[in-house]
């Protein structure tokens, strides 16, 4: 057997082979485009992972458990410190019309009066009328 | 020259890649396994690893972890199945009466259909899907080693080297492969009068 001869015998395999490639059964054919399409929907549905730095990743990086033993604290913490900070009853910085509620927890606003226009709403604002009305409510 | 298993072209997406190397991957698989079904599944566990590991790798470097994926799913599937290419009889160790007996019977029709009884040269009378067919058995016969040598080196174009890293072996040892496999398809192909 020379060189030639298996020179020939490679090229003709590769000719054959290619032409084989082209000659699948329509089955096949169909049954590998299926399988790439099943392959690629796995990639849209790949879950997008992103490395984060820091508190939140050093916390994405941890088991279940011991992320639930670190967040529970931490949100209770954070809870506590909100409610502190956010005290509605001392709360200056009212804006007019929640002034009107709050004037509202004391006193019922005249809601009739109001919308007879028999008293301006402005009135609500005014300390010395509210200190009237507490005083007529009282009588 | 012919293509890579997949094509040295970049392709722009994994859906054009893929289908570009499904057919030749889905012969590979075959080839190792002689059955289309367990074929099937190789070829698609195949792309499913690919695009779930290596979607984010740049496109020019598909085609070597594909075909090296490919490659691992072939022998996974007979670790799994506790099968061994090297149990099937080889070609050096088929001698001529039992080669005549298990794959002669394609010629020997052949030949009976000449109502004369002249004998033509088989390469005028076997159809191109006739040697494909010969030529296929004869690829599927070869030991494990060999057929994957030959095929990535003498149809999918890798080079040594590359062949070599795929198949995690040396460059001796692929050159060796190689040569027995080509001779091998050689002698096979003379004796069946496909080449002269």
């Amino acid at each position: 057997m020379n060189h030639e001869n298996t020179a020939r015998a490679i090229a003709l395999t590769r000719q054959v082979l290619d032409h084989g490639v082209e000659q699948l059964p329509y089955d096949i054919t169909e049954r590998l485009r299926a399988a790439r399409t099943r392959a690629l929907s796995a990639q849209k549905n790949k879950p997008i992972l992103s490395v984060s730095t820091g508190f939140w990743g050093w916390l994405q990086r941890m088991p279940t458990l011991a992320q639930s033993l670190v967040a529970v604290p931490v949100l209770a913490g954070a809870l506590l410190i909100g409610t502190q900070i956010y005290n509605p009853a001392s709360d200056d910085s009212i804006p007019a019309p929640m002034a009107l509620m709050q004037i509202s927890n004391e006193e019922p606003l005249n809601i009739d009066a109001i919308l007879d226009e028999k008293i301006p709403l402005q009135a609500y604002l005014n300390d010395d009328f509210n200190r009237f009305v507490a005083q007529n409510n009282h009588r | 020259m012919s293509d890579y298993l997949v094509s040295p072209a970049v392709h722009q997406t994994m859906d054009a890649f893929l289908a570009s190397v499904e057919r030749r991957a889905y012969k590979h698989a075959f080839f190792a396994v002689r059955n289309e079904e367990n074929a099937l599944d190789i070829v698609q566990d195949a792309m499913l690893s690919l695009v779930q590991s290596y979607s984010d790798k740049p496109a020019a470097e598909w085609p070597m972890l594909f075909t090296r994926i490919l490659q691992n799913a072939v022998h996974n599937h007979f670790r799994r199945n506790k099968v061994r290419d090297y149990w099937t009889p080889t070609f050096s160790e088929f001698d001529h009466s039992s080669e005549d007996e298990a794959s002669f019977d394609i010629l020997e029709s052949l030949l009976s259909r000449n109502g004369d009884n002249s004998i033509e040269s088989a390469e005028s009378t076997i159809s191109r899907e006739q040697i494909l067919g010969i030529l296929e058995e004869l690829i599927k016969n070869l030991p494990a080693r060999q057929r994957e040598a030959f095929l990535l080196r003498y149809w999918e174009d890798y080079s040594v080297t590359e062949t070599a890293q795929l198949m995690g072996c040396s460059e001796g040892s692929v050159k060796t492969h190689c040569s027995r496999a080509a001779h091998s398809l050689a002698d096979a192909l003379r004796e069946k009068g496909i080449t002269s």
